[in-house]
């Protein structure tokens, strides 16, 4: 159970049924039967492909959505402090090396706006909303980042960060191939933006990339706004405002708004197509797996 | 946290499979109890550890390897329980859980205002806030079962902390706004 002081936590953990030391006498009785039923189960190489085909698509739709939902946005993070996020302190705390930047603003229902700001960890970037009760949401991502291009280290982040490259390998982003486009990501499956009325779907893309498409999961492609390499940063941000509901695709809880990215130069020559990131997908690749239905 | 014994150095896999086994049993299946009923919870058990002894060479060593199970068993209860009539039954039994712990203790109106709040959150809310409070796991841990970056793992707890005190406040929990809004709110102070 949590012991972080957390009161928030501390009253979660009052609702538990049950703590795992009131289980522990159970590994004498139920537990031992278990384990000698598994350990009499076959565990050839090839039982896994075996698998009915139902259930490794359940499996992998289960994985799926839980990076969907993870990807959907840039990895967030708090800029300013992060006292009261974590468990104590924190090595991660971003420091930041320059000033906010508001990339673009509108409104979709509130006010919003893309920001970003160089740090010490890399560029932090993000949506971020008004709320009408609490003000203007605060979270930004500042993961590193697997655009082309020479990106100062403020910008590109820490090279050694780990990577997902498979649901349970993970190495450094740096060893990671680079893209012209990073993963779209929207406002869908989210807290904290409940109060847009618009689907807002942003993402960046490295210098070079001169327009922006997004396939939706709807069947439908439409372009991307690009703002290009705002007060001098050496990256582009894209962005989209899209219906709330236009039969987008939905699995179980999660919607799943754009189904692809695809970056051209200015001569219309596709550059790169990349899909949003699962397990069984970590890196978008359009060739990969593609997102269980 | 449990000290594990290095997984990839041990002896035969048999060997392996029992020392992770009788080391995380318990854990597993306290992490199923804590969201289905009983009958649901071995099942997920059952198939979590299946799950393990077929892709041992998968299950990172050391603790990581509970993060590992934690991980697969959150994967076989989705996919066990997916769909709003399973989720209905998730949130009734919690309300009856909490309702016997009432009955039991006595401790009244604040954890029944938290577990409604706690239910009327989304179902990934919900679970972050469980890894952390019936876990105990830290956001690094829950990055590592849930497949994310850390900082994505943070700034999710932080959030689902912040709905979940607002749908606290909003449900007139014996926590007032301002003690727990505090509390996730300094990061924007």
């Amino acid at each position: 159970m949590s012991k972080n002081g957390n009161p928030i936590d501390a009253l979660i953990a009052g609702l538990a049924v049950v703590r795992d030391e009131e289980l522990k006498e159970e590994l004498q009785t139920s537990g031992a039967a278990l384990l000698a039923t598994i350990l009499v189960c076959p565990v050839e190489a090839s039982q896994r492909t075996r698998a009915p085909r139902r259930r490794r698509r359940a499996l992998a739709v289960a994985a799926g959505l839980a990076l969907a939902a993870v990807l959907s946005l840039p990895a967030l993070s708090i800029v300013r402090s992060i006292a009261g996020l974590g468990s104590g302190a924190d090595d991660l705390t971003p420091v930041p090396t320059s000033s906010e930047i508001v990339v673009v603003s509108g409104r979709a229902g509130v006010p919003w706006k893309i920001v970003a700001v160089k740090s010490d960890h890399g560029l932090c970037w993000g949506l971020q909303v008004k709320d009408p009760s609490e003000g203007w949401t605060q979270g930004l991502g500042c993961d590193y980042l697997d655009l082309r291009g020479d990106l100062p280290p403020d910008v590109r982040g820490n090279p050694s960060r780990p990577c997902l490259t498979s649901p349970t390998e993970v190495v450094p982003c740096a060893s990671l191939s680079r893209h012209w486009v990073d993963f779209p990501g929207d406002t869908t499956n989210f807290s904290g933006y409940d109060a847009l009325n618009r689907i807002i779907v942003l993402g960046v893309v490295a210098r070079g990339v001169a327009a922006v498409e997004l396939v939706l999961t709807n069947g439908k492609t439409v372009p991307a706004n690009l703002v290009e390499r705002p007060h001098g940063l050496p990256l582009s941000f894209y962005w989209a405002v899209l219906p709330p509901s236009d039969g987008y695709r939905r699995t179980s809880d999660v919607v799943e708004v754009t189904k692809m990215a695809l970056a051209r130069d200015a001569a219309g020559r596709v550059l790169e197509r990349r899909v949003p990131a699962w397990n069984g997908n970590p890196t978008g690749d359009p060739e990969g797996a593609p997102p269980p239905s | 946290m449990s000290s594990l014994p290095d997984l990839t150095e041990a002896g035969s896999r048999r060997d392996r499979f029992e020392a992770l086994y009788e080391a995380n049993y318990h854990r597993v299946l306290g992490y199923a109890r804590r969201r289905v009923g009983r009958e649901d919870a071995a099942d997920v058990v059952a198939e979590t550890f299946l799950v393990a002894w077929r892709r041992l060479d998968e299950v990172p060593p050391g603790d990581s390897a509970r993060l590992w199970l934690y991980g697969t068993a959150r994967r076989v209860l989705a996919n066990n329980q997916r769909g709003k009539r399973r989720r209905e039954r998730v949130t009734e039994r919690m309300r009856t859980n909490v309702r016997r712990s009432l009955d039991a203790d006595g401790v009244g109106g604040e954890l029944h205002a938290a577990a409604a709040a706690l239910a009327r959150l989304r179902p990934e809310e919900r679970e972050l806030l469980a890894l952390v409070a019936w876990e105990g796991l830290d956001a690094g841990e829950i990055a590592q079962v849930i497949g994310c970056s850390r900082n994505a793992a943070r700034i999710r707890i932080h959030r689902a902390r912040r709905r979940f005190a607002d749908e606290l406040a909003r449900g007139g929990g014996s926590m007032k706004r301002n003690s727990v809004g505090g509390h996730v709110s300094e990061a924007y102070e």
